[in-house]
């Protein structure tokens, strides 16, 4: 494989997908960390409000999961 | 399997789904590496650049496959309204185009050396180059529009009139004269590609959708966070206003 002259199409076609495929995942992951990150900061605020009101919120939160598109 | 379309019990399932589908790409994904690079023969045509379809054919399965999936679930957004449906899509679409754009570059990549032209304007290579501008305006009309609603609707309603590239793609080696070859794995009297090469394929293929799975199930997942992360800035902002009647349910949650 090494005498062969297109070398280096080949080598750089899998650095293109590894480039392609690691950039994929670094965004989600990172995009995850940060969602992850925002809602403990809710969480934290919601302890400061009280259980009454931090349940109502999480309530309606959770109703978007549960409703249709309009 | 409708259970799992509802928003919480999908992330419950992801929590097994994701770890399950990670591990089953890695594996997949290094037999497959392995056979490619050490198994597979050189082709009496191409020499060892043949290693490159291992490549290119699983990111052009997937360019199409991520687009028939992205129709369905633009049905279940107009038809069922069904919330999940607007996540699936809006994920798939960033990870469609990733896909598509790999096709295109490791395309030109092959292309080169064994054609002597990085780029021809011919059917496929057009119609794909289509797809991909298609995926890219998906992106860009879920960014533009403002209200997430309108923007699930005219998204799906796109994805739906773009879904008629995906049979110009498959078939435009057969309707028109392309540089680009015929298909050797799916057409009639089975596949021209010799055993030795096509099982790696058949691997490389199963790790590439492994992979899409893994990064899909956690884009959906993102998505649903994110949706539920604006909902509670909504009631944030609404209960830091006094007198402010909070808006109901869905329309609440795509307020700016």
């Amino acid at each position: 494989m090494s005498h062969d002259p297109h070398l280096g199409f080949i080598i750089t076609a899998y650095a293109f997908a590894g480039l392609i495929i690691g950039g994929m995942t670094v965004a989600i992951v990172t995009d995850y960390v940060n969602l992850q990150r925002a809602l403990a900061s809710f969480a934290r605020q919601e302890k400061q409000l009280g259980p009454e009101q931090s349940n109502r919120r999480e309530a309606s939160a959770l109703q978007l999961d549960q409703e249709k598109v309009p | 399997m409708l259970n799992y379309a509802v928003p919480a019990n999908f992330l419950k399932a992801a929590r097994i789904a994701i770890p399950l589908s990670a591990v089953a790409t890695v594996l997949l994904m290094g037999v497959g590496l392995y056979l490619v690079f050490f198994v597979v023969p050189p082709d009496y045509q191409q020499g060892e650049t043949v290693r490159i379809m291992y490549l290119h054919v699983p990111a052009a399965w997937l360019a199409m496959l991520i687009y028939l999936i992205m129709t369905s679930a633009a049905l279940g957004t107009l038809v069922w309204r069904h919330p999940l449906a607007d996540a699936a899509q809006r994920a798939a679409a960033s990870l469609g185009a990733a896909f598509t754009l790999l096709c295109l570059g490791t395309g030109s990549l092959w292309g080169k050396p064994m054609w002597g032209t990085w780029w021809v304007w011919d059917a496929r290579l057009t119609s794909v180059l289509v797809l991909f501008l298609i995926y890219l305006g998906l992106v860009a009309l879920w960014r533009t529009i403002e209200d997430p609603g309108k923007a699930a609707r005219a998204a799906a309603i796109f994805t739906l009139v773009g879904a008629i590239n995906i049979p110009i793609i498959k078939f435009s080696v057969d309707w028109w004269n392309t540089l680009h070859q015929p298909a050797s794995v799916f057409r009639l009297g089975g596949p021209a590609i010799a055993p030795s090469m096509l099982w790696p394929l058949v691997v490389m293929v199963l790790a590439f959708t492994f992979l899409f799975l893994t990064l899909y199930l956690m884009a959906i997942r993102n998505e649903i966070l994110r949706r539920r992360l604006r909902r509670l800035s909504i009631l944030a902002a609404s209960a830091h206003e006094p007198g402010h009647q909070t808006a109901s349910s869905w329309e609440a949650a795509y307020e700016p």
